[in-house]
């Protein structure tokens, strides 16, 4: 089988990758160009004994080691979307290996056979990736629930990711008067509250007036999916895994167009 | 107001919540992957296999070596 049978079909993912590591498309295809070019310089330089996919991202990765990973100019990029940019701030080494795994799917063994890192060297540094996330996400979050003992399990597990709870509001007036003095970063809102009103009403006047994500966590999830939901909002459905509402948390700040990364000092 | 009490994450739950900002990364890069692969990258490709390899293999030159002389990352940006 020809070079190009072997490695066409991997480029547009390569390419991705590249985009998201560099935060740029011109400056991500600057690498792989050079990395295809060291390629066709050298045919020794192919790893064979990789299969084709992870051998074509260690040849981007030796280009990267060689030519060593831009810093973040602080200029706008090109594709300086909140989430690209975010990605950006994180260390080289953990945002490839995050980017890795999360982005391209590569198993924890085969990221770390791109990287030429051991397999548990991986697993540091995702982990560091997602502590520098959290961290850099770290906001104050409003609760919506009249049920004391949800409204405490759900403090608790938005506190569990480094994120302030300012406080719960167990119905629409409470929410609405509590967003308004803390401007919360993220709300998580049951949708059936104490006196009757209802939780989509209350993010529907938090929004009117703050752009913030909303998570609603509610047993009643067809009232959200039949009435008319308010955006952006993301919906766990009750009882919860207490796994799936710290993702969609991480899910609804990181991808939150309008927040800030200093939203949490 | 309730302070944080950060904690490590299981392995689970980190697994969990890599996924979920993985979906949502690959919605925002997934229309490179769409896009036409730049011709210039194949005709690399091509000009690698044609017949034109008299010159004897550069030698010692490794996987860890390549595009180190000829690779910055002034010029990946051009």
């Amino acid at each position: 089988m020809s070079l190009i049978q072997v490695i066409a079909p991997h480029l547009p993912f390569l390419r991705r990758y590249a985009r998201a590591l560099l935060g740029d498309q011109a400056l991500g295809d600057g690498y792989v160009r050079a990395a295809l070019e060291g390629l066709a310089a050298d045919s020794g330089a192919w790893p064979a004994e990789l299969p084709p996919r992870l051998g074509l991202y260690r040849a981007f990765q030796n280009v990267l080691q060689a030519a060593g990973l831009p810093e973040p100019s602080g200029a706008p990029r090109r594709d300086g979307t909140a989430p690209a940019e975010r990605l950006l701030r994180l260390a080289p080494l953990s945002r490839q290996a995050f980017l890795l795994t999360a982005l391209e799917g590569f198993s924890n063994a085969d990221a770390a056979r791109v990287l030429s890192v051991e397999p548990s060297r991986i697993e540091q540094l995702i982990a560091r990736a997602q502590r520098e996330i959290d961290a850099e996400l770290a906001t104050d979050v409003l609760i919506i629930e009249d049920e004391a003992v949800i409204a405490a399990d759900i403090e608790a597990l938005v506190l569990d990711l480094g994120h302030r709870v300012p406080g719960v509001a167990a119905t629409r007036s409470e929410a609405l008067a509590l967003a308004r003095e803390v401007r919360p970063g993220l709300v998580l809102a049951d949708i059936q509250l104490a006196d009757g009103s209802s939780g989509i009403d209350a993010v529907k006047d938090i929004l009117a007036e703050h752009d913030v994500p909303v998570i609603f966590i509610t047993a009643f999830p067809e009232r959200l999916l039949t009435g008319e939901r308010p955006e952006p909002t993301f919906l766990i459905t009750k009882p919860f895994q207490p796994e799936t509402v710290k993702a969609a948390v991480g899910q609804a700040l990181f991808f939150h167009p309008g927040r800030q990364g200093d939203a949490a000092g | 107001m309730t302070e944080p009490r950060m904690r490590s994450p299981d392995l689970e739950e980190m697994k969990l919540r890599q996924q979920a900002i993985g979906e949502g990364l690959r919605q925002i890069f997934d229309d490179v992957v769409n896009e036409p692969v730049p011709e210039d990258f194949l005709d690399i490709l091509r000009r690698a296999e044609a017949p034109h390899r008299d010159e004897p293999p550069t030698g010692d030159v490794g996987p860890a070596d390549m595009g180190a002389g000829d690779m910055g990352a002034g010029d990946a940006a051009g």
